[in-house]
C-alpha cells in the first residue's frame, strides 16, 4: 500500500466516524439548538473528510468533490442559523432549559 | 478498498443516517425534524459520493452536488416559513 | 472603467467553478466555458464575488492563510468535543445564550465570522443584532460569561479585521 493509499483510508474511516457521531448526536442531544451543535458542527467535518477521502482513491474526482465540500462549509451554518432563528422565536419551539438568556432580554426591552 | 474496511465504513454511515432518519420520524418538536432533515440529507450526499466510487459512475457526482443544494434550499424554506414568512 | 477589477475576478471564479464542474480536457469545452463565464460576469459583475484583488496584498493575503489555518484547528477542537460529549450516558450540558459586541464594520466580515463561531468549539450563532451578536454556549464557561465569550468573539473579529480592515 503507497502512503497515499493510506491516506485515503484514514480520512474515508475518520470522516464516517464523524458522520456516525452526527447522527447519534441528533438522536441523543435534549433540544434543539442542542442537536444543532451535534448536526452542524459534526456533519460539516464529517462530509469534508468522507469527501476529501474519496477524492484520494480517485483523484480524477477531486475537483468536484472540492466544489461540493466548498459548498457544504458555506451554506451548513447559514441553514443552521436560520433554524435557530426561528426555534427562539417560537415561544412553542424554545426549549426552556437555557440558564440564561440575553436574546430574550434584549427582544423584551424593544417592546 | 479491502472488504473488512468496506463494511466498517458502510455500518457507521449506515448507522448515522438511521440515528438521523429516526428522530426525523420521532421528532417531539417540528425545529427537531428540520435539523434531524439537514444532517439526513448531509450523510445522504456522503453516501452518494461513496456508492459512485464503487460502482465507478461519475455522474452520482453530479446528483450529490446537486442534492445538497437542494437540500440547502428545502430547509432554509422550512426555517423561513417556521420564522412566520418573509418579513 | 472603474468595475473593471470586479468583472475580472468573477470571471476567474466562475471559469474556475466551469472546470471542476466539466472535468474535461476538450477545447471547445474549454472556450463555451470562457465565454459563458464572460458573459455571467458582465451581467453580474460585483454581485457574485465582488472585488478579489483587494484582498492581493501580500499582508492580506497571509493574513487569509493564517485565518483558514487557524479555522480548521479551530473546527478539529470543536469535532473532538462533540465527540466526547455524546458518547457519555448522561450529556454534560449547561446551556444559555450569551450576547456580545461586535466591532467589525463591514456585512461580508460578519457573515464570515457568524459562520466560523458555528463551526468552532462549543458555540453557535443565534443572531446578529445591530452590533450585537448572540452566541449559543453548550457548556457555560466558569467565571464571568460575558466576559469569556467577549474574548472569545474577539479572538475571531481580530484575525478577521486585519483581512477586510
Amino acid at each position: 500500500m503507497s502512503f497515499l493509499d493510506i491516506l485515503a483510508h484514514v480520512f474515508t474511516g475518520l470522516g464516517a466516524l464523524v458522520l456516525f457521531a452526527s447522527g447519534l448526536g441528533v438522536f441523543r442531544m435534549p433540544d434543539v439548538f442542542n442537536k444543532m451543535h451535534a448536526g452542524t458542527k459534526a456533519t460539516t467535518l464529517g462530509s469534508i473528510l468522507f469527501l476529501l477521502g474519496i477524492g484520494l482513491f480517485e483523484p480524477t474526482w477531486m475537483p468536484k468533490l472540492l466544489l461540493v465540500v466548498l459548498f457544504i462549509v458555506l451554506t451548513n451554518p447559514v441553514s443552521s442559523h436560520a433554524l435557530a432563528r426561528a426555534a427562539h422565536n417560537d415561544a412553542s419551539e424554545k426549549p426552556d432549559n437555557l440558564i440564561i438568556d440575553d436574546l430574550a432580554d434584549n427582544k423584551g426591552g424593544d417592546k | 478498498m479491502s472488504n473488512t474496511f468496506l463494511i466498517i465504513i458502510f455500518a457507521l454511515v449506515g448507522g448515522g443516517l438511521f440515528l438521523a432518519f429516526l428522530r426525523l420520524i420521532i421528532g417531539e418538536k417540528t425545529t427537531d425534524r428540520a435539523v434531524a432533515l439537514d444532517t439526513t440529507t448531509l450523510i445522504t450526499t456522503g453516501f452518494l459520493v461513496l456508492v459512485a466510487f464503487l460502482q465507478g459512475r461519475s455522474m452520482l457526482l453530479d446528483v450529490a452536488l446537486v442534492y445538497s443544494v437542494l437540500s440547502f434550499l428545502g430547509v432554509l424554506a422550512i426555517a423561513r416559513y417556521l420564522d412566520g414568512g418573509l418579513k | 472603467m472603474k468595475r473593471k477589477p470586479a468583472v475580472v475576478s468573477t470571471t476567474v471564479v466562475l471559469f474556475g467553478i466551469w472546470l471542476s464542474l466539466t472535468l474535461s480536457t476538450d477545447i471547445q469545452e474549454i472556450v463555451l466555458g470562457f465565454v459563458v463565464s464572460l458573459i455571467t460576469a458582465v451581467a453580474t459583475h460585483g454581485a457574485l464575488t465582488g472585488n478579489l484583488f483587494r484582498l492581493l496584498t501580500p499582508a492580506k493575503f497571509l493574513a487569509t492563510i493564517g485565518y483558514v489555518f487557524f479555522f480548521l484547528g479551530q473546527m478539529v477542537k470543536a469535532n473532538i468535543d462533540v465527540f466526547f460529549r455524546i458518547f457519555r450516558p448522561v450529556i454534560p450540558i449547561k446551556p444559555g445564550i450569551v450576547k456580545a459586541k461586535l466591532t467589525l464594520k463591514s456585512e461580508r466580515a460578519k457573515a464570515i465570522l457568524a459562520n466560523s463561531i458555528t463551526l468552532t468549539p462549543g458555540t453557535i450563532t443565534i443572531d446578529i443584532i445591530k452590533d450585537e451578536i448572540f452566541v449559543h454556549w453548550v457548556f457555560l464557561p466558569a467565571g464571568d460569561v460575558h466576559a469569556e465569550t467577549q474574548i472569545m468573539v474577539d479572538s475571531f473579529a481580530g484575525r478577521l479585521e486585519k483581512i477586510f480592515e
